[in-house]
């Protein structure tokens, strides 16, 4: 699913509309058909109002994520997918360690891809949950400007919330 | 290169408006500025230290999102991570989210939150807000 067939290359007519996206930040360039970057509501505005050229850099984003954002454009785009097929590529672009998540969310919210931008809440969404604070903490590396007291008056005040965890 | 145009319009339209109140373009965004920081140190206590680790990076309204997609329960409890994170979740409008969704699920839980941690003045805000907001989910049922 995730890695296209060769014949597909072939089958894509030289009539198709291409963009160029560029990554400022390490200058990497990915020709996509039109119909998969519009997916993006932001290049979608560039295009229809004539802003784009036939280079769209995109700052901000490395070409790592660019890729992946790519990917998840791609798949979506395709009208042959099953919904089933869709949210097993999805969970494969999203299975990724935390700090690519927010690149990944950061690119989504730029680009202003709606799918994306759920599918990765809710995955860092659920690297959170259940986790006690300490631990969410060191994921995040999250200083702790808490007071032992002040801290203890917190949890206090929000015992319900910690019922079960240390 | 339109996406300049733009924004030489809104700075018009602000230069106009600042103009409209008997104010100089340059007072006008003066003020404004002077209202953000004054709305910004009041919403953090005082507290610019304080900071979010890798999710410093990430804009509030999807700091948010990912809370709402957390039961309050999760959220309360991130709460003791640290002071600005205990600032975003206090976040009325997450609450009154949360309050929305629990009115239609019957999870009353997250009530605790409103009666435990919030001044009266504002609890009494916050039931009015809900109020208002209930009755137009209502309207748009």
């Amino acid at each position: 699913m995730a890695s296209a067939p060769e014949n597909e290359k072939n089958a894509s007519a030289p009539e198709k509309k291409t963009l160029t996206l560029k990554s400022m930040i390490n200058n990497e360039e990915f020709v996509v058909d039109e119909h998969v970057a519009l997916q993006s509501v932001t290049i979608k505005n560039m295009v229809d109002s004539d802003c784009a050229g036939d280079v769209i850099p995109v700052p901000t984003i490395s070409g790592e994520i660019l890729a992946l954002v790519i990917e998840y454009c791609k798949n979506h785009a395709n009208p042959s997918a099953s919904e089933d097929d869709l949210k097993k590529a999805d969970a494969g672009i999203v299975a990724k360690d935390i700090y690519t998540l927010i690149d990944l969310v950061l690119a989504a919210n730029f680009l202003d891809i709606k799918g994306l931008l759920e599918v990765t809440s809710q995955k860092i969404a659920d690297s959170i949950k259940d986790l006690p604070h300490q631990d969410v903490r060191e994921i995040f590396g999250v200083e702790n400007d808490y007071t032992p007291e002040e801290e203890a008056a917190v949890r206090a005040e929000h015992d319900w919330a910690f019922e079960g965890f240390p | 290169m339109c996406c300049k145009a733009n924004c030489r319009r809104r700075d018009d339209d602000s230069a106009q408006k600042g103009l409209g109140i008997g104010l100089q373009p340059y007072q006008f965004q003066l003020l404004v500025a002077a209202v953000v920081r004054s709305a910004a140190a009041s919403v953090d206590g005082g507290n610019a230290e304080s900071f979010t680790g890798a999710f410093d990076r990430i804009p509030f309204d999807i700091f948010m999102q990912i809370l709402k997609i957390l039961a309050p329960k999760e959220s309360a409890k991130l709460s003791a991570v640290c002071k600005s994170w205990k600032l975003v979740v206090s976040d009325n409008r997450l609450w009154i989210t949360f309050f929305r969704i629990g009115l239609s699920s019957s999870v009353i839980s997250n009530c605790v939150y409103t009666h435990t941690h919030l001044p009266a003045i504002v609890q009494r805000i916050m039931y009015l807000l809900m109020a208002v907001n209930t009755y137009l989910t209502y309207l748009t049922l």
